[in-house]
């Protein structure tokens, strides 16, 4: 099953669980668009959070799973934003998977 | 004993998946809070070494995705030291930051502390 989404003019195809095919294929109107779909409105809470994901994909190659996510977030951010209950709010139900899809990395792997 | 569940690679890194499934499986658990031990030995021991070049082959860097173990909680690692011998790899040169690397002296004891063995 394929679909896609026009965004700024370009065809961007995801996979069938509304993750992109081609991580090269993500922008902000992409994340944008995605967060729609999950019914969040970007704030620069968010995207503080989304950025530190794209960090964590280019270190290691992989999508955290909420644990290790939590962790580096309290590393890279503080202890305070180092919570489980504040991505909890920030990316509801699911911060991992659903942070993840909006900053355009993979469905993490283990995230059973 | 700890820990209840040990986790050994046993194979080169891209040779075949196995790496790939065993690092899996530790991920997967730690998620789950059943954060295992891990030990590599015999070819194991090559997916710790950096220089990896996995491009080629359309390959993730399995290096880089260990790197990632201490944020899931694996924050020792051991390694046998006599496969690293017989290979002629000193242990400076498996570096893994935020790593504890631990040399096995007798990986058979090792192993038979532990009530679970899974093998990669």
């Amino acid at each position: 099953m394929s679909k896609s989404i026009t965004i700024e003019g370009r065809e961007i195809p995801l996979d069938k669980e509304g993750y992109l095919r081609n991580l090269d294929d993500w922008s902000p109107a992409v994340a944008e668009y995605m967060a729609t779909s999950e019914d969040i409105d970007l704030t620069e809470a968010h995207w503080e959070v989304l950025r530190l994901l794209q960090d964590f994909y280019r270190q290691f190659e992989l999508s955290p799973a909420m644990r290790p996510l939590v962790k580096y977030v309290g590393q890279q951010l503080g202890a305070d934003k180092g919570r489980s209950i504040y991505l909890m709010q920030l990316f509801p139900p699911s911060p991992a998977r659903v942070a993840s899809k909006i900053a355009g990395l993979p469905k993490p792997t283990n995230c059973l | 004993m700890s820990q209840v569940t040990l986790v050994i690679f046993r194979r080169s890194p891209y040779g075949s998946s196995l790496a790939r499934e065993g690092l899996e499986a530790v991920l997967a658990a730690a998620a789950m809070d059943q954060t295992p031990d891990v030990l590599f030995m015999g070819d194991g021991v090559f997916q710790l070494m950096s220089g990896q070049a996995p491009q080629q082959i359309e390959q993730k860097s399995l290096y880089r995705n260990l790197q990632a173990l201490p944020m899931f909680g694996v924050e020792r690692i051991h390694v046998c030291r006599q496969s690293l011998e017989v290979r002629g790899i000193h242990k400076d040169t498996l570096a893994l930051p935020g790593m504890e690397l631990e040399l096995a002296r007798d990986a058979g004891a090792l192993i038979s502390r532990y009530r679970h063995v899974l093998s990669f």
